[in-house]
Parts: C-alpha cells; sequence; structure tokens
C-alpha cells in the first residue's frame, strides 16, 4: 500500500463454493476520485466480488483493503470508510426516510450530525417526501434515499452494485451525472457493477472486465492520452512490396491484397505516410482500427451465453 | 454503539405497530373477560376484586404473552432476511455479534414491556369492574411471573431458529413445537431422575414458590439455573451461526 491515492485494492481474491471456483486470482484496484467501473455478463461475479470488499461472504484467497484495512482481518475498521448499496437499495419501508437515516446515522462509527443528515437530504432532493413512508416513494426516490443513506458518513468509497436497475432514462442521466460529481469534487473513490457496456462508457473513467470470475482487462475510457498508445493503421496502397519494404522498420501485423496492417503510435502516422509517398507509393486510404470495448465486451458476453 | 443499536431496534419495532397492536389486543381481551364476568357470571363477580381478577388473569394471559414473544423473537430477525436490510446491518462497523444480540435484547425488551402492560392493564380493569378490594400486589405480580423464565427460553428458541432458518414461518413453528413438546415431557418424563437437568420440565416456576422442594430435589435456584444455562445454550449457538453465516 504504498501509493496514497489508493482506496481499494483486490489482491488475488478466489472464492469457491462447494468446490466450484466463483472468482478466481482477482487483482485491481481503486484510486480516490474515479469512478471504477466493474464490467461483466450476468453471473461474471461481479456481485460475489462487491459482497466480499464489504465482508458479507468470505473469501477463500486473498486479500482486500481498504484505506489500508484488510477486510479479512479489521472489517470493522475497513467498511468504516465504505457506503454502499448492494442490489436494491435495501431500506424499512414501514418507517420514513428520514428514521431510516437516523437508523443509519447511529450505526457509523464516527458521529453523524443533525445538519449533514439534513444537508444530504438537500444533496439528493427528498426535502419534501422525506416525513413520509419509503413504501410510498417511487423507485427512483428510493435510489436517491439509498444513496443517501450511503453517503451519510462521508465515506471514502462509495460501492454501487447495479445502480440503474429499474431507473428510467431521465434517473439514469441523472445519477450518472451526480456519481461523476461525487468523484471529481469530493474526491471519493466510486465502484460501479454493471453488465451495461453503454452505462459504463458514460460514467466511468476505468473499467475492469470480468468473466467467469476471472479478470479478462483494464480499460481506460475516460481522458486517455492516445498519443502513445499503438493502435492497428490499415493502410491501402497500389505496390505492397515496396509497401512492405518501406516499413519494415515498424510493426506490421498483417498484409492482405493492398493492404498493409501496421502497429502505430499517432504521431507515427504522418511520417509513414510521408514515406510511402516519397517513394511514390499511391495510398487509397489509412485507417486507424480501433478495438472498441464494445466489440471485445460483445465477443465476451456472446462467449458466457454458449 | 450496542446502545445506537438497541435504539434502533426498538425504532424499528415500534414503527411496525406490532407492540402496539399485541398490547391493545391483550387490553381490550382483559377487559372483555373482565365484562363478561361483571354482566354472566353473578356469583363470582360478587366476591371477585382486582387482586382476584389478576389471579385469574395470570391462568391463560402469560401463555398468549408467550406466543408473542416466539413470534417477535423469530420475526426480529427473519424480517430483515426478507427485506434484504439485513446486508445493511452488516456492511457497517459494528460486529455481528453485537448487531445479534441488540435485537435479542430488543425483543426480550418488547417481552416483558408486554408482561408489565398486562399486569397494570389487568388490575386496573379488575379495579374497574369489581374495585381494588384487599390482597398483596407483590405476590399477584410474582405468581403471575412464573412462567416469564421459560417463555424468554422459547423466546430465544424461536430466535436461534431464525438465525438458523432465516424463515418466519419455520422459526415461530420450531418454538411453538419446542412449547408443545415440554408439556408433554412433563407427563412422560417428569418423574425420571434425569428430567431435572431438561429446560423442558420448568415451564413453571410455580411448583417451587416459597422454597418448595419437588421429588427430585429441585428447588427454584435449580431450576432457574437450568434454564439460564438453556437460554445461554441457544443464545451463542445463534451467535456462532451468525458470525460465520455468508450473506447473500
Amino acid at each position: 500500500m504504498s501509493n496514497d491515492n489508493i482506496v481499494v485494492q483486490l489482491e488475488h481474491v478466489s472464492k469457491v463454493i462447494g468446490g466450484k471456483t466463483i472468482i478466481n486470482d482477482l487483482s485491481f484496484s481503486v484510486e480516490r476520485g474515479e469512478v471504477y467501473g466493474f464490467l461483466g455478463p450476468n453471473g461474471s461475479g461481479k456481485t460475489t466480488t462487491i459482497r466480499m470488499m464489504l465482508g458479507l461472504i468470505s473469501m477463500t484467497k486473498g486479500e482486500i483493503y481498504i484505506e489500508g484495512h484488510s477486510v479479512r482481518k479489521e472489517r470493522s475498521k475497513a467498511v468504516s470508510y465504505v457506503g454502499a448499496i448492494v442490489e436494491n437499495p435495501e431500506l424499512y419501508k414501514y418507517m420514513t426516510g428520514y428514521k431510516n437515516l437516523i437508523h443509519f446515522a447511529r450505526m457509523s462509527a464516527t458521529p453523524v450530525s443533525k445538519e449533514r443528515i439534513q444537508e444530504i437530504v438537500k444533496l439528493v432532493d427528498l426535502e419534501k417526501a422525506i416525513h413520509q413512508k419509503v413504501k410510498t416513494y417511487s423507485l427512483g426516490m428510493r435510489q436517491r434515499l439509498g444513496i443517501a443513506q450511503a453517503l451519510l458518513h462521508e465515506p471514502s468509497i462509495l460501492i454501487l452494485d447495479e445502480p440503474t436497475n429499474g431507473l428510467d432514462p431521465a434517473g439514469i442521466h441523472e445519477l450518472r451525472d451526480y456519481l461523476r460529481k461525487l468523484a471529481s469534487e469530493e474526491n471519493i473513490a466510486v465502484v460501479v457493477s454493471s453488465h451495461l457496456l453503454s452505462e459504463i462508457e458514460l460514467m466511468c473513467d476505468r473499467v475492469v472486465i470480468i468473466q467467469n470470475g476471472q479478470y479478462v482487462d483494464e480499460r481506460t475510457i475516460k481522458g486517455v492520452d492516445l498519443t502513445h498508445q499503438k493502435q492497428p493503421v490499415a493502410i491501402e496502397v497500389d505496390d505492397r512490396v515496396l509497401a512492405k519494404q518501406l516499413l519494415e522498420p515498424y510493426d506490421i501485423i498483417n498484409i492482405e491484397q493492398n493492404i498493409v496492417v501496421v502497429n502505430l503510435e499517432k504521431g507515427q502516422i504522418p511520417d509513414v505516410i510521408a514515406q510511402l509517398a516519397q517513394h511514390h507509393v499511391r495510398i487509397y486510404q489509412v485507417a486507424t482500427q480501433k478495438e472498441s470495448l464494445e466489440d471485445m465486451f460483445l465477443s465476451l458476453t456472446k462467449g458466457g451465453e454458449r | 454503539m450496542f446502545m445506537k443499536l438497541f435504539q434502533n431496534e426498538w425504532m424499528k419495532m415500534n414503527s411496525k405497530r406490532q407492540g402496539l397492536y399485541f398490547n391493545l389486543f391483550i387490553i381490550v381481551l382483559m377487559g372483555g373477560i373482565g365484562l363478561v364476568i361483571k354482566l354472566f357470571v353473578k356469583g363470582a363477580s360478587e366476591e371477585m376484586d382486582a387482586y382476584t381478577f389478576l389471579s385469574l388473569l395470570s391462568q391463560m394471559m402469560p401463555m398468549i404473552i408467550m406466543l408473542f414473544g416466539v413470534v417477535i423473537g423469530a420475526q426480529i430477525v427473519t424480517d430483515e432476511f426478507k427485506d434484504g436490510t439485513i446486508k445493511q446491518l452488516l456492511i457497517r462497523p459494528a460486529s455481528r455479534a453485537s448487531v445479534l444480540m441488540s435485537k435479542y435484547v430488543a425483543a426480550i425488551g418488547m417481552f416483558l414491556l408486554t408482561y408489565v402492560v398486562m399486569i397494570v392493564a389487568g388490575f386496573a380493569i379488575g379495579a374497574v369492574f369489581f374495585g381494588v378490594g384487599e390482597g398483596s400486589i407483590i405476590d399477584q405480580i410474582v405468581s403471575i411471573s412464573y412462567g416469564i423464565p421459560f417463555s424468554i427460553f422459547l423466546l430465544t428458541v424461536s430466535f436461534a431458529a431464525g438465525v438458523f432458518t432465516t424463515s418466519l414461518g419455520l422459526s415461530i413453528g420450531i418454538g411453538l413445537f419446542i412449547n408443545i413438546f415440554s408439556s408433554m415431557f412433563g407427563l412422560m418424563a417428569g418423574t425420571k431422575e434425569w428430567s431435572k437437568y431438561v429446560v423442558l420440565k420448568y415451564t413453571s416456576l410455580a411448583p417451587y414458590a416459597k422454597g418448595a422442594v419437588d421429588s427430585l430435589g429441585v428447588n427454584m435456584w435449580f431450576a432457574l439455573t437450568i434454564i439460564i444455562l438453556s437460554i445461554a445454550l441457544f443464545a451463542i449457538l445463534s451467535i456462532v451461526r451468525f458470525k460465520t453465516r455468508e450473506i447473500n
């Protein structure tokens, strides 16, 4: 835990239930101020992982640290930094929203003042309904009250399991803006799980993809510096033999008919084109082939359904 | 922390109104009994006063309150599982043992409160219908309370059953089964030497009142010790199970 910026760290976490491996050697970490997506098809182990992070279920192997405290050994200390909604916002429907907040405020490790409760009620825009029973609330209102209870004790990490389930498009939009604001303004680490890529893409800075309980990939979505990242570039030329010669110093992936595919950094593309042109290779088109997150995720999800 | 957890449990029980409705129910029931005696049982009504009315109530009311205790003992745990709110309790700093024990203490508190309501309201109803009369209120309270220890034992059983099964119906069923089984036990094995170590024998402490000793040499303190040990056993079992339970 050398990096002070890391709020949550999973180290080689595994979970075996009845001889079946649900989570296999999963590692990732989440930093302050980022919205971190936890993406995977249904049944890939997202909820199981989140439950382990919160100490609801035990881990078979590995360690999870929250603010440097092991969930296994110092659960109480570790979860005191966490606010969470696991699946639906589970609330006491027979009590008012306000009593629900009082209830959860009493369970905080640090005292929560009446002013803080008022503040959070205002923040989630429930001032009018807060003294009504939760059973009269709409799903969107329950979701907001869920977020209110998770934020009461000013956690440094917010964990939301499928937070947009059952929300209408307006509600999703609102939630997304709100989570981004929390991360950037309050410097909270937000972990959001979802099986919907579109949602994650719009909301998150980084995303980890898992399938069958296993790490598949981690991607940065927002604010990526593409300058030094290599991408496959397809160049259609008239003379592929000459082109191949000229492109020898670069990383050629594939030559098919008159299309040469080379792995290039963004800054190298003009140089390559200039060089080809200099040697009178006619260039018909240049296209960067970005393997989108979507392609990858779709192929993954199909794999899961088979 | 424990005090705050207890406050929470108390708030939740009161918000569900189950305590309120049950207390109203027993008050109405006792009022009904008083009214029936007053109107239709002429001979008895003339000899009765608040003390004798209370001792009449002690024949049946503790049984009803015991059932209520079994229900709240089971419900206070299983409701959280049913609504999924159990997760909300366990993703917070409080230890699982203290969360569980705050529930246990709150359930016992509600049970005892109902007993108090029954005694106070029973006496008041008796006084209104038949006059206060003369007697010792302490004696009445003591004799009406002989069933409390075993009732708390049954509450503990249904509470532990709630932790193990998370099913309300099953947990109440187990509590009630133990209750029925205990009266059978008394009839079948009550005279055997080893039966004195079995809690089922002590459904009421009335046989040991005023220093009485039964044929097996059991006195009040021995009986009470067996009940308390049995309560502790079930309470500890529930904690052990709750601590290792995977919450899905």
